[in-house]
């Protein structure tokens, strides 16, 4: 009764506050309901987009060892192409054609790497040519950065050319 | 009003079409002949270029 007292005036001590006190749990809020007239096109299951994705990476990578270089382009061309069916808003997609090509070079980069080939070299020599500082980082990330600009242009024309019904 | 409306989204879509055509020429171009004619960008800049093995070698 006494801790109870010392309470009065203080947060927490009312309502809701005092439940938490209690360690009685608050559901939280439910989300805002936002309606909206934009029409979904959003079709087949996000495991199937999934598994065209990592498909995808492992392509790229396999380019690599053949030496074409231009497959996060194809692939993000393919992506965009393929966006006329799957619906995926442009930032979801942008970020999953991005994470592909990171994926696609950056793996057997990294596999060379653990094969004891002097990448790290090779990258501070790209780094220094190209006027950044001279780490082994900085080379990787103007690599990585390559596939990313090659993959989202080949997105960006794969959407221009399948635009959606309503963009039409 | 409608047809002005319409004329303009075309427009806009063609304008884009053509703008990712131009970005991925010039992209493409740019790496293709930017491998071709600074070949020791190669091995760095994209992994599995015909350059990466004498590269490694050095």
């Amino acid at each position: 009764m006494t801790a109870e007292f010392k309470r009065l005036g203080k947060r927490g001590s009312y309502r809701l506050g005092r439940l938490r006190t209690q360690g009685v749990r608050v559901a939280a809020a439910p989300e805002p309901f936002r309606p909206s007239f934009k029409r979904s096109y959003r079709r087949g299951p996000a495991s199937a987009w999934v598994l065209a994705a990592i498909a995808a990476v492992a392509l790229i990578g396999a380019g690599t060892v053949i030496g074409w270089w231009f497959l996060p382009f194809v692939a993000g061309l393919a992506a965009g192409l393929a966006n006329r069916v799957a619906g995926w808003s442009t930032a979801t997609a942008l970020q999953a054609v991005a994470a592909m090509a990171v994926a696609g070079w950056g793996i057997p980069l990294w596999w060379h790497v653990l094969d004891g080939q002097a990448y790290g070299a090779a990258a501070r020599h790209i780094a220094v040519t190209n006027g950044l500082p001279r780490s082994a980082a900085a080379g990787l990330m103007l690599t990585l950065v390559v596939a990313i600009v090659q993959a989202v242009v080949g997105y960006w024309l794969g959407r221009a050319v399948t635009p959606r019904p309503a963009e039409i | 009003m409608l047809e002005e409306r319409e004329r303009a989204r075309r427009l806009r879509l063609y304008g884009n079409g053509v703008a990712a055509l131009v970005a991925a020429i010039l992209v493409l171009a740019a790496l293709g002949v930017g491998l071709e004619t600074h070949r020791p960008l190669g091995p760095g800049l994209v992994p599995g270029h015909g350059e990466w093995a004498a590269w490694v070698r050095r």
